[in-house]
This record gives structure tokens, C-alpha cells and sequence, in this order.
């Protein structure tokens, strides 16, 4: 018992606004349960801004929990304290158990007002999918199995499954129970696989192995290519910029933005499509434009945290402080502006293809919404790294960053 | 009028974090072709010294100048003759490797010494394929001594650079000090903790108690002043107590 209650510390050290994830539970319940037993607030319409903070507090909530679930999985080995107790791998393992299936259980419990089987359903596949891919993606790298192509052509079949479970199932079992119940046992008997396979290689400690042939080493060769992009963009960079006449802002870019791998930009077309998705549905516009001060906020958060990169360049730059700070604000301006602007004619495409099939819109919906949202972004970030670099003092900025609360959210060292 | 000598001064420079005194009424000047230490204890205001001479915090009172202008506003090229080690390395990208890191910091400069830095690199037995992020506390430290060299720069300022660092890698750096003082004539800001490093690098020391400057002088005046068989550690002790 001892060792669960240093897990569940080391938890609230390592994250204390997270841990709050417990009370967000009981209060939750308490609201429900009391005034809104059918979980009409949760999942109906929503029509204030009481219901609008309540369903984005519940996001929220879930999120962290897979957020503690990963802390507790992966970090808590690199803790001293916990090197010197017996059997600590199994004992992370059944705590973080034990936090999942109260998460789940919850969950359920909540979502059970409803009586609406079909959206229990399919947010219960939505969550075991995101599961899987989040414990995936944290121990692909570290747990050799992973990388297996056995273990792959399952991961791949569990999504599609999944997908069928999150969209097809609600609505086809009504008209073929039978095989809805066996497409859900299949699915059970897939996720105990998985979780067994992945306690089992957690607690017997498989981690990387040596063996860099077959499939693996495809995978490694695959990774490494991946890897080594974003260096061969950094040397043409560097190259260029020495010939370049902008050559700061350049140089800037690539510290505050880092090199990305061209395939980035695959991403657009999914980004504009959830955009005018949304636009399509005026009533998932309302959550979505709300998440829009939290984006913010930890958009502030994250530029703060970069005053150390904002510190080496203005004591490498050949720039005085106020050539500095315009040119820092030229940077990140235009980056910004040129990562928005695909967006525009994806939008476009998708109004097109929308009114040659189903409905009509007019066209300068999307693109009014483009503007406003692009005017929006760059004034925030304006008023943003203004506040970072005309601070007046960079150390008194980075004192009261270190007690924000954004900053207590990440992970201690 | 400014004595063309100068390469740092501070004037009566003082400063306060959430009505905690830090400086106060600081007077310094380091003349070109000196290598001054400066000891303290921890918080006794060393590294906000530092910050406040590369421009990187504002001063509640005072003026601090380097090269003769005005510390909070340096003009590009004044920046271009400093060449800065931070306390720590998160400052660096650390996704960068070494060599790609040391290059990109070399873009920034007009002059980029490759041959200097290659033969350091090596000296230092540092691994330039390493990703920044993946190297030890002293290796990262090493990088970024050697990034602050690669332009030639007039002053280094060093804010405890040997605190992570081996025995032999220090002795390497303060080897590496001396021959840059003695060739170029470079003017350096060392502050440490290690006090032993100092004897043997610095001419002149600088010991900041209680937010003031207790002692400034050449380090065989301040030995004068104590027993033969004291050495700066002993002294320090002494005039911390």
C-alpha cells in the first residue's frame, strides 16, 4: 500500500493541476447525479455558456487522464525513489490499472444517464481507440514488440475495427444485433490481447532489443530516414542563409520553430476538412471556438517558455534590441501567416465539392471565417511576443512564468 | 570621457528582484587584456551581474557599459565582440547534433574560425554527431565554450563554466584561457565557485558579498592581505564569514 500512495504522490508532484482530474470526478458526479441525471448538459445541445464551460471541463478531464496514465507508465521508472522497491514495475502497472478502470467505470457511470446505447458506444470505442494509440506511440520506441509486424498488423486491424465500432456499429445494431454482439466480443477479445501482451512486456522489462534484422530494421531504417530530414533541412538552411539578405530571420526560424519534415504539410487537408466540418455544423462550432482561450493560453505559456531560445538569440544576433525585437515579430508573423494560408484553398476545394453533392454555401463563408481566424491568430501573436520581448526585464518574465499555472501542468525534472 | 582602455564598466549599479536587493551600488571596471574573476556565494548576485552587462535584465539604478555603450541597448557589432557562456544549456536547440549546432551558431557571425573549433572539438573529445540534447551536463558545457570561441570575440563573458566539467577538461579550458589572453589579448569575465581555478587563471578578483563588492584588486594583493599558507579558498571562506 505504501508504494501506491509514493506512485500517487509522485504523480501530484510531477503534475499537480493534473491531479485535479479526482476532484473534477467527484464534482462531476455530484452535478450529474443531482441535477442532470440523464447527462442532457453532457452530451445534448448545447445552449449556454454554463453547458459550453461544463462540456469543455469534462474534455479536459478526460484528456488528463491519459495524460497521468502515461506519466505514471513511463516516467516513474526514471525516479530514483522508486528504483530500490521490489516488484515497482508491477506495482506502476496495477496503479495504473487501477486509475484506467476507475476512469472507465466513471465514465460509463456518467455516460449511463443517457440511456442512449448507441453514443455510449460509440465514446466508449473512442476512447479505447485513443488509448491504444497513445500507449502505442509512447512505447514504440521502447518496447521491442511494437515494432513487430505481428504486433502491427494487430495494432492496424484494432483501428479498423475501431473505426467500424466508433461510426458503422451505432447504426446497424439495431438491424443485425447478432452480429453487433459478436463484432463486440471479437473487439474485447482483441483489447485483452493487447492488454495483456503490454503488461506482460512492461513488467518483464522487453524492452529494445539488439537484433536489427527483418522487419524491425525496416522500420529502424524508416525512422532513421524520417530523423535525418530534418538535418539535411537544417544544412541547407544554414547554407542558404549565409548567402541570403534576411539572413536573421532565417536563422530565427529555425530556433523558434525548429525543421519540420516536409510531410507535415499532409496535415492540411485533414485541418482545413475538421474547419469546415465545423463550419457545416454551426452546433460543434460553439465547443470548438470555446477552446479557442485555452489554445491560447498555453500558446502564451509555451512562447514564455522559450525565453532562453529568445535569450541565445539576441546575445548571438548582430542586432541591436530594437532591430531585434522587429525582427523577431517579422519572424514569427510571417511563419505563421505562411503556415495558414493552404488552409484557404483546401476550404475552397471542400465548399466546391460540398455544393456540387449536398447543400449550398456560399463561398465567402469559409473564406470570411479564414480571415477572421487567421486575423485573430496573428494579433494574439503579436500581442504575445510583444509581451515577450519588450518586457523589460527577462528574468522577472521567467520568474513569473516558473509559478503560472501553465507551467506547473509540465512535467518536473 | 571614456578611457578607450575600458571594456566593462558598472556605475553605482544597483538591483532588486520582488524587493529582494541583489546589487547594490556595484562599481566595477575591467580594462581590455584583463582576466578578472568574480567569486561570491550562491545568490550573491553574480550571474545577474552578468545578465545585466549583456543586456539581458534592466537595471533599478546605475549604468552599466560595455565597450562604452550602454549595456541595455548594444548595437549589433558591440554584441559580435562578446562571447557569452551561459550557467546552463537550455538556451541550445537541443534536437540539433553538435556539429550542426556549432554551424548554425557560426551563421550568425560575420567571422567564423572552423579550424578553431574543429581542433577544440576534437581536443575535447567532444562527439560532434551527438544530438545536444543527449550529451552529459560537462559535455554540453564543453559545446558551449567552444561556440563562444569560434568568432574571436574581444570579451568573454563566462558565467560558471567549469561547473560541470572533469578535472582534465577543466585544466584543458583554463589552458585554452591563457593562450587566448596571451595571443589575442582577449579581456574575460570568469565567474566560479571553484576557486582553484581561478588562481590559476586570474589576475585580478572580484568578491561579491551581501550584494556588494567586498574586495576588487589583483589576487596576489588579496593573498598579501592573509597568511602565507592561505590559499583563495581559505581566503574566501574567510571573508564570507
Amino acid at each position: 500500500m505504501k508504494e501506491y500512495i509514493k506512485i500517487f504522490r509522485f504523480n501530484y508532484r510531477t503534475m499537480p493541476l493534473g491531479m485535479l482530474i479526482y476532484l473534477t470526478i467527484v464534482i462531476f458526479t455530484i452535478l450529474m447525479k443531482v441535477f442532470d441525471s440523464e447527462a442532457y448538459i453532457l452530451f445534448g445541445k448545447v445552449d449556454s455558456v454554463f453547458v459550453l464551460v461544463f462540456v469543455n471541463l469534462f474534455g479536459i478531464a478526460c484528456i488528463l487522464n491519459y495524460i497521468i496514465l502515461i506519466l505514471c507508465l513511463k516516467l516513474s521508472l526514471n525516479t530514483p525513489i522508486f528504483h530500490s522497491v521490489p516488484e515497482i514495475r508491477n506495482k506502476i502497472m496495477n496503479y495504473s490499472l487501477l486509475h484506467l478502470s476507475f476512469y472507465f467505470a466513471w465514465f460509463v457511470f456518467i455516460a449511463g444517464g443517457l440511456k442512449e446505447l448507441k453514443l455510449i458506444s460509440f465514446l466508449v470505442f473512442l476512447n479505447l481507440c485513443i488509448l491504444s494509440l497513445i500507449v502505442t506511440a509512447f512505447f514504440f520506441d521502447s518496447v521491442s514488440v511494437y515494432r513487430s509486424r505481428k504486433y502491427i498488423i494487430v495494432k492496424i486491424l484494432f483501428h479498423i475495427f475501431g473505426l467500424i465500432g466508433i461510426f458503422a456499429l451505432p447504426a446497424i445494431q439495431d438491424k443485425y444485433p447478432r452480429s453487433a454482439t459478436l463484432f463486440y466480443a471479437g473487439f474485447a477479445a482483441v483489447i485483452i490481447y493487447q492488454a495483456v501482451s503490454f503488461r506482460r512486456n512492461y513488467i518483464n522489462f522487453n524492452l529494445k532489443e539488439s537484433s536489427e534484422n527483418g522487419f524491425e530494421n525496416t522500420i529502424r531504417s524508416i525512422e532513421k530516414y524520417f530523423e535525418s530530414m530534418p538535418e539535411k533541412s537544417l544544412r541547407k538552411r544554414i547554407t542558404h542563409s549565409e548567402k541570403s539578405s534576411d539572413k536573421y530571420r532565417e536563422l530565427f526560424e529555425i530556433t523558434i520553430f525548429g525543421v519540420y519534415h516536409p510531410l507535415i504539410y499532409l496535415q492540411y487537408p485533414w485541418i482545413a476538412a475538421i474547419v469546415f466540418g465545423l463550419i457545416i455544423d454551426h452546433e460543434g462550432m460553439i465547443p470548438f471556438l470555446s477552446v479557442i482561450p485555452l489554445i491560447a493560453g498555453s500558446y502564451l505559456s509555451l512562447t514564455i517558455g522559450n525565453k532562453d531560445k529568445i535569450t541565445f538569440l539576441y546575445t548571438t544576433s548582430g542586432l541591436s534590441r530594437k532591430e531585434f525585437v522587429n525582427k523577431v515579430l517579422k519572424t514569427v508573423l510571417r511563419k505563421f501567416l505562411i503556415a495558414f494560408l493552404p488552409l484557404l484553398p483546401f476550404m475552397i476545394l471542400y465548399t466546391i465539392i460540398y455544393n456540387k453533392f449536398t447543400g449550398v454555401m456560399e463561398y465567402h463563408v469559409p473564406v470570411i471565417l479564414f480571415v477572421f481566424i487567421l486575423a485573430a491568430w496573428l494579433f494574439l501573436t503579436w500581442i504575445v511576443w510583444m509581451a515577450v520581448l519588450q518586457f523589460a526585464d527577462f528574468d522577472k518574465l521567467k520568474s513569473i512564468n516558473s509559478e503560472s499555472l501553465f507551467s506547473r501542468m509540465r512535467f518536473r525534472k | 570621457m571614456e578611457n578607450n582602455d575600458v571594456v566593462i564598466r558598472l556605475d553605482k549599479v544597483s538591483k532588486s528582484y520582488r524587493n529582494k536587493q541583489v546589487l547594490k551600488d556595484i562599481d566595477l571596471t575591467i580594462r581590455k587584456g584583463t582576466i578578472m574573476g568574480l567569486i561570491g556565494k550562491n545568490g550573491a548576485g553574480k550571474t545577474t551581474m552578468i545578465k545585466a552587462l549583456l543586456g539581458l535584465l534592466k537595471l533599478d539604478s546605475g549604468k552599466a557599459t560595455v565597450f562604452g555603450e550602454d549595456s541595455w541597448d548594444l548595437p549589433g557589432e558591440v554584441k559580435h565582440r562578446i562571447g557569452y557562456v551561459p550557467q546552463k544549456t537550455d538556451m541550445f536547440s537541443g534536437w540539433m547534433r553538435v556539429k550542426d549546432l556549432l554551424d548554425y551558431i557560426g551563421a550568425f557571425y560575420n567571422i567564423w574560425n572552423k579550424d578553431k573549433i574543429s581542433k577544440l572539438v576534437k581536443e575535447w573529445s567532444i562527439d560532434p554527431d551527438a544530438r545536444f540534447r543527449d550529451l552529459s551536463e560537462g559535455e554540453k558545457q564543453k559545446v558551449a565554450i567552444v561556440a563562444a570561441m569560434g568568432h574571436d570575440p574581444e570579451l568573454y563573458i563566462f558565467d560558471e563554466p567549469v561547473a560541470s566539467l572533469d578535472p582534465i577538461a577543466r585544466r584543458t579550458f583554463i589552458k585554452e584561457l591563457i593562450d587566448l589572453n596571451l595571443d589575442s589579448g582577449s579581456t574575460m569575465l570568469f565567474s566560479t565557485h571553484i576557486t582553484s581555478d581561478l588562481e590559476r587563471i586570474a589576475a585580478d578578483v572580484a568578491l561579491l558579498k551581501d550584494n556588494e563588492i567586498k574586495y576588487k584588486g589583483s589576487l596576489s594583493d588579496l593573498k598579501e592581505q592573509y597568511s602565507e599558507k592561505m590559499n583563495l579558498e581559505d581566503i574566501f571562506i574567510e571573508l564570507n564569514k
